[in-house]
């Protein structure tokens, strides 16, 4: 039964085979063989005078090593193999894409703009959330950061910069 | 006993000086404000709060973060009574009867006695600690750098596999947190690691745009638009929170035992909060005449865990402060605060600087002490707060975080930071990655590699020396232990019914 859902679904299917433990190891091997390599272009030094690459390459290689262990010991339950792992794409890009757009606008927009562009697209990340509503909270916090940031608290960011 | 006696009095003059009590206040009343609020835990609170204590001297810095500290782990206790939702996780425990007694129009009562757990339990911790720290400092002057990198492993294996979860995915976490740990300019040599080219990188990652990455937002990541978060319509009066005499006498002993379940944990660095309640409950209830009165509003189960919780936490900063090695991920948040104010953590802190721990100690009571100072009369207040709607509650979040983190540095550079560690860190979280680990293998990671590549120049590179030095032997042998501990629970345990679920 299982077989046939997971058929239906070939795109997804392989990821729920793995299983999340699996998934997680493979990530790990590959940033700790990232870690390793680059580690290696520093010096490695001996043991008496390390170099600056010894201690990281060592993290890298630990890394490897666990991520295997944890590949090699996990055991993908049947009802995780059928569960599906949403991302929630819209929460993800707004709320991701309003930090970005912070530090974009802060720098040549000033604060002002940075926190009312950044609270918009953030807030537009919840599917309760309407156009205006998302506006109103944003022109709220703008409020909140000119009286508590920019005077009350001296933040180093002018209210309207331009370039 | 009676020079201890003599330095926590001194204690308390630090932490009462005006412009420090200042801070504690300030600090008690920001976390309690952000804590409360639903899906804030203590550490996106103290991360979010982090910034601020940038700009202050080292003392009222640290003074101020255990009063945030404190404000937001009773925030928390009033959203997971009154809600039923436990932004950090040992207030799990706490939901299981605590929300029934809300259900029983009893939350008030059940407020005000875990306000009275956390008050009796810190207190007995804080007497605890002046017994125990100066043993503690007889021993200090033994630790070079082969026994402080020994006791770090210890505290990164005991850290990373004692928490609940898999003890292999804490240990991965923790390496992570190690090579995040290792970015920046090497001390020895100059060299910058892991920086790709990038100037903001040459000082390493800020430690607050990685917690609030990891606990801010990939949490808010993982939230949203998983249904809206339950608004409470309950009133809390002043009144209310004072337990009827029935009541207070039920909660007396729990509060006793649970006190005392926190110190035998506390004891054991790396266990956590978490298991610590659960252990608290699970024992109220065993003992209880009437075991099946538990999850529908049972005063003792309430009572209980708060004060394990407390006293666990309060002790946690012994081997915290005299040691260098942190309990869990919030007293490794304090302790990278104390390490960025330039403050050397370990076993010289307690004489080097003894305002700085003395102080904490005090402010610890003077801390507990003003909650409930505090929370009596604001008590409506925060309750008022609950309800607000998380579909507002995480953008204004990420506003404050964002302006936060660019005013550590006035760069918007670590702004970026904290998206990317949000993204990283949500993954994590939805592969059933514990965050936390990150914390404490990012904290120790540079202290960690200084001493141990110091001990590698005394003994010639000779590994042995950690078996040769009676101290650093038996931190050995006590990290060997663990690990043979975890390897037998595994090959014993049947796979179905191995730990799998990840904690934060």
């Amino acid at each position: 039964m299982s077989d046939r859902i997971a058929g239906h679904h070939r795109s997804v299917s392989l990821i729920q085979r793995l299983g999340k433990d699996r998934i997680g190891a493979m990530l790990l091997i590959l940033i700790g063989a990232g870690v390793a390599a680059m580690g290696l272009t520093y010096r490695m030094g001996t043991a008496t005078r390390m170099g600056p690459g010894y201690m990281p390459f060592f993290y890298g290689v630990l890394m490897i090593l666990v991520g295997f262990a944890i590949a090699l010991t996990a055991r993908p339950s049947e009802e995780e193999k059928r569960k599906v792992m949403r991302v929630n794409w819209r929460a993800w890009l707004c709320i991701l894409g309003g930090l970005v757009a912070f530090a974009i606008i802060a720098d040549h927009g000033g604060l002002v703009p940075a926190t009312f562009v950044a609270v918009f697209v953030a807030a537009l990340g919840s599917t309760a959330n309407s156009v205006r509503d998302a506006a109103l909270l944003a022109a709220g916090l703008v409020v909140a950061a000119v009286l508590v940031f920019s005077y009350g608290l001296q933040l180093q960011l002018p209210l309207f910069a331009w370039g | 006993m009676e020079q201890a006696l003599a330095d926590l009095w001194y204690g308390f003059g630090v932490a009462l000086q005006p412009a420090n009590l200042m801070w504690v206040v300030i600090g008690v009343v920001l976390g309690n404000l952000i804590g409360v609020l639903p899906g804030m835990g203590a550490m996106t609170t103290i991360s979010m709060l982090l910034p601020l204590t940038y700009v202050i001297p080292a003392v009222p810095a640290i003074l101020m973060l255990a009063g945030i500290f404190y404000g937001s782990m009773y925030g928390g206790a009033i959203c997971a009574i009154l809600l039923n939702l436990p932004s950090h996780p040992p207030h799990a425990v706490t939901c299981i009867d605590g929300y029934p007694m809300t259900l029983n129009g009893r939350g008030g009562a059940a407020l005000g006695i875990t306000m009275m757990a956390s008050f009796f339990a810190a207190s007995v911790g804080i007497a605890l600690m002046v017994f125990v720290s100066p043993l503690l400092e007889a021993v200090a002057f033994k630790f070079g750098p082969t026994e402080i990198s020994a006791v770090m492993l210890l505290g990164l294996l005991a850290g990373s596999t004692m928490s609940r979860g898999s003890p292999l995915k804490g240990i991965a976490m923790t390496l992570f947190g190690l090579f995040l740990g290792a970015i920046g300019t090497d001390v020895n040599t100059g060299i910058q690691r892991y920086t790709f080219g990038l100037p903001d990188l040459a000082d390493g990652v800020d430690l607050a745009a990685l917690s609030l990455g990891l606990f801010g937002v990939a949490d808010f990541l993982l939230t949203v638009n998983r249904g809206e978060v339950a608004v409470t319509t309950t009133r809390v009066t002043m009144r209310q929170m004072m337990p009827t005499r029935s009541e207070l006498k039920a909660a007396v002993l729990p509060m006793l035992r649970g006190t005392g379940v926190g110190a035998i944990f506390g004891a054991m660095p790396g266990t956590g909060p978490t298991i610590t309640t659960f252990v608290a409950y699970a024992l109220e209830r065993k003992i209880a005449k009437s075991p099946e009165r538990f999850g529908k509003g049972a005063i003792e189960g309430v009572a209980a865990p708060e004060a394990a919780a407390h006293s666990k936490t309060q002790i946690d900063f012994i081997p915290t402060m005299s040691l260098g090695i942190p309990g869990d991920p919030v007293m490794a948040l304090l302790l990278g605060a104390l390490i960025i104010k330039g403050i050397n953590t370990g076993p010289q802190l307690i004489t080097e600087h003894p305002d700085v721990f003395w102080g904490l100690v005090a402010s610890f009571w003077i801390g507990n002490l003003l909650l409930i100072v505090l929370n009596v009369p604001l008590i409506g207040i925060w309750v008022r707060l609950l309800r607000l709607p998380y579909r507002f509650l995480f953008p204004s979040a990420l506003f404050f975080i964002a302006v936060g983190v660019y005013s550590t540095h006035n760069n918007v550079f670590d702004i970026l930071l904290v998206a990317a560690f949000g993204c990283v860190g949500a993954i994590f979280l939805m592969l059933d990655f514990p965050a936390a680990p990150v914390v404490l293998g990012f904290v120790l990671g540079p202290m960690l590699e200084e001493n141990f590549r110091r001990a590698m120049v005394l003994s010639r590179g000779d590994l042995m020396i950690y078996l040769q030095r009676p101290l650093s032997a038996v931190f050995i042998v006590a990290s060997a232990a663990l690990i043979l501990l975890q390897l037998y629970s595994y090959l014993r345990l049947p796979p179905s019914s191995r730990p799998v679920r990840a904690s934060h």
